[in-house]
């Protein structure tokens, strides 16, 4: 081609760029240098967490006894044999707190999950067509804020009655509001960018905008949402069972161990409930160390931390 | 000229400021201006006189209040839905900003191929061999194309948003301010690129800038822009050294240059100012140093021979004024 001499000048900064390893490795290598290093507690938050969810995962394998097997040792303190004690039906706390980590966690992130997937729609399609329909959608993302979180839950609870579903239900319908509006937001501040008005002239359709150059460039923020979020949901999930609306007993749960055990705080059986309560602790806290170390690590405000 | 590649009418777009009732509105105001096949115009003018809404309405990405926008015979103000989708091919549009010309999420080959696909420019099974062909057309590797913008330096994105479109093979390209981003060496590069171009692509252009020196080098067709009018337009040799507008002439003379002469043509007063503005007269007047009591009544284009037009009463004298060798002489760069 005729130009191709002149090209030459432009080349070279081109030919340099060549050298960067362009793969997906590196990506990730960059976004554990910005939001771990020099951040020990962020790093803490990610080991302890990695911990709780290999628990929660080959949780039943690991524990030492038969989480809902009642036997005649009931009421033992902690001991080499029960590491937790055991509780008023003689089954042991500690194997019962491994496989609560994982009911737990799966109603925490299907429940965060979904209401990332719905509450990112509803944000989207509000914030790239504006009009009537962000009117409507929006306040009823605002009735469903204005709720509290135990009336949501009771109600729903009477009319589906109590069971997993209904927590995660729950979860998700009250998480919604927080990714509508991020969602919309952002939507509103990359709609009117250039790159979707040339994608508009490349003849995509107004969904192939939406979901190909609007969505994609709003997601940013979620990762650091979702984090704090989960730490708040798995919260929330042991509130609602600790109140009795949540998952029901002999379901292990570490809100329904917690409640069950304070009728027997005044005895001194002080392990029934602090020993999943304290897991309980260090689930929501790891979250929440690795929600701020995103928080700071991936704003791009704070990159010259 | 055989029928232009592109034909605007009268084309309405104003933008009222809900807070300032009493100033003029900003926009286009019923321009009309045509564009043979093969030909770059050069569009100038300062901030806010509305030559980034001319730019966006005829390529569609605004709806005008009124007037035509014919490419290739249609209208594409009428046309709406898929109709509308489908003749954007025809229609393409380069941006100012480099940074955010493109889509972050996505590599050159799938923001490019985007067009090819959407418009079905080539067969799926040609796509790739067409992208390398663009990419080679604006002067990037091939290995660009697997690249994500933040790979790109600010120049290479600009070579990008080019050859995006050109993908589709438009008739027309509006280039706004494609370049006046860019570092001045980078600048020189692309507009060497552009055209170069021209000469092998021969696809209309209408080049946006405020830049003079810019529009002097690619543009063979100026037209000037002052507060949603086009208050002067000819060949650019015929404007840039007899300028017969006073806005056009202290435009020039504000242009940097190597050896100011020291007594350039008299500049504008102070600022774009909205509110000093009235409708029904020369848009000009308030900032004018030649106004006078005709000037309360907008003066009309007047002819000054081979398309060179100037809306200005006095725009014969001033035309002389400037074709003198005096004058030329002094303004010369």
């Amino acid at each position: 081609m005729a130009m191709a001499s002149e090209i030459g000048v432009a080349g070279e900064p081109m030919t340099a760029a060549a050298k960067l390893p362009a793969s997906r490795d590196s990506s990730w290598r960059r976004i554990y240098a910005r939001v771990f290093a020099g951040d020990p507690l962020g790093l803490a938050g990610v080991v302890i967490l990695a911990v709780l969810l290999l628990v929660a995962a080959f949780g039943p394998l690991l524990a030492t006894h038969d989480p809902i097997l009642t036997t005649p040792d009931t009421l033992l303190p902690p001991s080499g044999a029960h590491w937790f004690g055991t509780d008023d039906f003689g089954r042991d706390v500690f194997s019962r707190t491994l496989v609560s980590l994982r009911i737990d966690f799966i109603v925490a992130s299907v429940g965060v999950t979904g209401a990332i997937l719905i509450g990112s729609l509803i944000g989207l399609v509000c914030g790239y067509r504006g009009g009537w329909l962000d009117d409507t959608l929006m306040r009823f993302v605002d009735i469903i804020q204005s709720f509290p979180l135990i009336l949501v839950a009771m109600v729903l609870v009477l009319a589906i009655g109590p069971s997993v579903g209904s927590i995660v239900i729950v979860t998700v319908l009250i998480n919604i509001p927080l990714y509508a509006r991020v969602i919309r937001g952002q939507t509103l501040a990359v709609k009117h960018l250039d790159y979707v008005d040339a994608a508009r002239c490349s003849g995509a359709t107004e969904l192939g905008i939406m979901f190909r150059h609007v969505l994609p460039n709003t997601l940013n923020p979620i990762a650091i949402h979702a984090s704090l979020n989960l730490a708040a949901a798995v919260g929330n999930v042991a509130v609602l069972s600790f109140l009795g609306i949540g998952i029901r007993p002999p379901t292990p749960d570490l809100g329904v161990m917690v409640a069950e055990g304070t009728k027997f705080l005044v005895q001194g059986a002080w392990w029934m409930s602090i020993c999943p309560g304290l897991i309980l602790c260090t689930t929501i806290f790891s979250l929440n160390l690795l929600g701020d170390a995103l928080e700071s690590g991936l704003d791009p405000r704070r990159q010259d931390r | 000229m055989n029928s232009p590649a592109l034909s605007v009418r009268n084309l309405l777009r104003l933008f009222r400021n809900a807070a300032e009732p009493e100033a003029m509105p900003v926009g286009v105001r019923n321009v009309s201006l045509e564009i043979a096949t093969g030909e770059v115009v050069g569009l100038i003018g300062e901030s806010g006189c509305g030559k980034t809404t001319l730019g966006r309405c005829i390529v569609g990405l605004e709806r005008p209040d009124s007037g035509e926008v014919v490419v290739g015979g249609t209208d594409f103000t009428a046309l709406s839905g898929r109709d509308r989708r489908a003749f954007r091919r025809n229609v393409q549009v380069v941006f100012q900003k480099p940074e955010t010309s493109l889509n972050p999420r996505m590599t050159v080959a799938r923001f490019v191929g985007e067009a090819l696909a959407n418009f079905d420019v080539v067969p799926r099974g040609a796509r790739r061999a067409r992208l390398e062909m663009l990419a080679g057309l604006v002067g990037l590797n091939a290995d660009a194309l697997e690249r994500y913008p933040h790979q790109l330096s600010g120049g290479e994105r600009q070579r990008v948003a080019i050859m995006r479109a050109l993908a589709s093979e438009p008739q027309v390209i509006v280039l706004d301010e494609p370049t006046s981003a860019l570092d001045v060496s980078v600048q020189a590069q692309v507009l060497r690129t552009l055209k170069a171009l021209q000469a092998e692509v021969g696809t209309a252009m209408l080049f946006i800038s405020h830049d003079v020196a810019v529009v002097r080098y690619v543009a063979s067709r100026v037209l000037v822009m002052y507060l949603g009018v086009i208050v002067e337009e000819g060949p650019a040799d015929a404007v840039f050294t007899a300028p017969s507008h006073p806005y056009t002439r202290a435009l020039l003379a504000a242009a940097p240059r190597l050896k100011p002469s020291g007594d350039e043509a008299p500049p504008m007063h102070g600022e774009l100012d909205l509110r000093a503005a009235r409708s029904g007269e020369c848009p000009v007047r308030p900032r004018c140093p030649l106004a006078h009591d005709r000037c309360r009544e907008a003066p009309p284009m007047a002819d000054l021979g081979d398309g060179h037009r100037a809306a200005c009463w006095l725009a014969d004298d001033l035309n002389k004024q400037s074709s003198e060798p005096t004058y030329r002489e002094k303004t010369a760069s």
